[in-house]
Parts: structure tokens; C-alpha cells; sequence
């Protein structure tokens, strides 16, 4: 029986480096999915992740090109780290545009963006699990990212440690508050998922 | 043998991450124990609940694949 055999990430690596543009592409298809949906799930805006992700992969050529790739690392917990660090700026960025605080000290913009979604939620989804998806939106950006790394982009405690600069016990800390979290705010929101 | 099980050596054993002693320790005493499977079953329903995997639009592909086009004809 034929065997149709997977190339490993460092041999497409090596094979683009060698001037296969096939390779890298192969590499990019192999990882899209797991490197998208963990920018997606940490921007929560699909054009914002669509940039991030361009942006991820012209970095990763760049510094494959440079020869700043690290063969002894895997390949998808080094681009998830680019992935990351952007995202993470991009935040930042949104977070520098101007607020406007009411009297009692919210940002408007913020609770009216709360207040659409809520009604959003009521009128055209009334889903449960997408509730909580959204709940997971709201967490702090640290726990949220343990919990995409880990469940989407299926990288070990220790891998998201090396990523976030952490260790293994800050990692699965956060996790458990998280879980603690999202606990507290399904009962804020009388949320339950089967 | 008793060992102390902590919330966090829940949360690695549901990730198969624990070490055997605390996976073996666990499997046999979760049965009676109410606070741990209440835990297991938050991870399982968070994990379910992320199983919705997107793909990126083939133009951001695309833009990708003409960088690396561009980078070619750069070195050449």
C-alpha cells in the first residue's frame, strides 16, 4: 500500500530556504487554520486578524530569509509568538484611542459596545455557546490567551510558558482562574451550557 | 499513598500533561470526588466551545505568497 509522506516543518524550511516557493506554501496551508483562529480569538475582529495574519507570515519569510530561524525550535510555537506579539500591539494600539468617560466613570464607547452585543445576543442568537465564547472575550487578556493557545492552537503548558515568557505554573494558574472567571460571570449572565 | 491533587494538577491531567503518579491517583479517586469532576466538565465545555476553527481569506494567502515572490525577485 503507497504511503503518501508528510514533510516535516524544519524540511519545508530548509526546501524554501533552497528557493521552493511550493515549500513555504505547504508550510502556510499546514498552520493557517490554528495560527488564524489564535489571532482571531485574541482580537476578536476579523479584519484586524486578517492584517495580523499577513503581517505573521511576512515576518516569519523575513526572518527565515535572515536566517533567524531556529531549527530546533517547532515552527508553529515560533510563528505563534510573532502572531502573538502582534496582536498584543495591536490591542495596545486600540487601547490608545481616545475614550469618553461618563459621569460615573465608563467609557461609553465600551458599554454601548456591551449593551449591542447583549442585544445582539437576545434578538438574532440566543445561543449558549456562543454566549460563552463572548464571556471568553471579556477575560483578561492573559487568561484568554492560555486558554486559545492551549485549546486552539494546541500548544503544551510549557510551549505557552516559552511563548508568554511565564513558566508552566503561571500558565496553568491562569487557566484555573479563567475557569474561575468564566465561572462568576455565566452565573452574572445566567448563562449555562449543556 | 496520598497526595495532595490541586486544582492545577487537575487542569494538567485533563491536558495529559500530568505525571503518571498524579494521572494514576487521580483516575482512581475521581469518582468520589465531586469538586474534580466539576472542573473536568468546565474544561471539557470550555474546549467545546472553541472547537470553531476559522481559516484566513485566500487573498491574505495570496498577499503572503506575493511577498515571498517579491522577496525572490529581490535575490535575484
Amino acid at each position: 500500500m503507497m504511503t503518501k509522506s508528510i514533510l516535516a516543518d524544519g524540511v519545508l524550511i530548509q526546501r524554501y530556504v533552497e528557493g521552493s516557493q511550493i515549500a513555504f506554501e505547504t508550510l502556510m496551508k499546514r498552520h493557517k487554520q490554528r495560527i488564524f483562529s489564535s489571532i482571531l480569538n485574541v482580537v476578536n475582529d476579523r479584519y484586524i486578524a486578517e492584517d495580523i495574519f499577513q503581517e505573521t507570515f511576512i515576518k516569519v519569510i523575513h526572518q527565515i530569509r535572515a536566517g533567524k530561524y531556529n531549527h530546533e525550535d517547532k515552527f508553529l510555537p515560533w510563528a505563534l509568538r510573532i502572531a502573538r506579539n502582534l496582536a498584543i500591539d495591536s490591542i495596545r494600539q486600540r487601547k490608545r484611542l481616545p475614550s469618553v468617560v461618563n459621569s460615573e466613570g465608563y467609557d461609553i464607547f465600551e458599554t454601548l459596545m456591551v449593551f449591542d452585543k447583549s442585544q445582539e445576543d437576545i434578538q438574532i442568537e440566543n445561543d449558549e455557546k456562543s454566549m460563552l465564547t463572548k464571556l471568553i472575550h471579556q477575560l483578561p487578556i492573559e487568561q484568554k490567551e492560555v486558554l486559545i493557545l492551549r485549546n486552539y492552537a494546541d500548544l503544551s503548558f510549557k510551549e505557552i510558558a516559552a511563548i508568554t515568557d511565564t513558566n508552566i505554573n503561571t500558565c496553568i494558574g491562569r487557566m484555573h482562574y479563567a475557569i474561575m472567571n468564566l465561572r462568576k460571570m455565566m452565573e452574572k449572565n445566567s448563562v449555562r451550557v449543556k | 499513598m496520598n497526595i495532595n491533587i490541586t486544582e492545577t494538577d487537575i487542569i494538567s491531567y485533563f491536558y495529559n500533561e500530568s505525571s503518571p503518579e498524579v494521572t494514576d491517583y487521580i483516575q482512581v479517586n475521581i469518582s468520589s470526588r465531586q469538586d474534580w469532576q466539576e472542573l473536568i466538565k468546565d474544561l471539557q465545555t470550555l474546549r467545546s466551545s472553541m472547537d470553531n476553527f476559522q481559516n484566513p481569506h485566500p487573498t491574505s494567502l495570496n498577499i503572503v505568497l506575493e511577498e515571498i515572490s517579491l522577496q525572490e525577485n529581490h535575490s535575484l
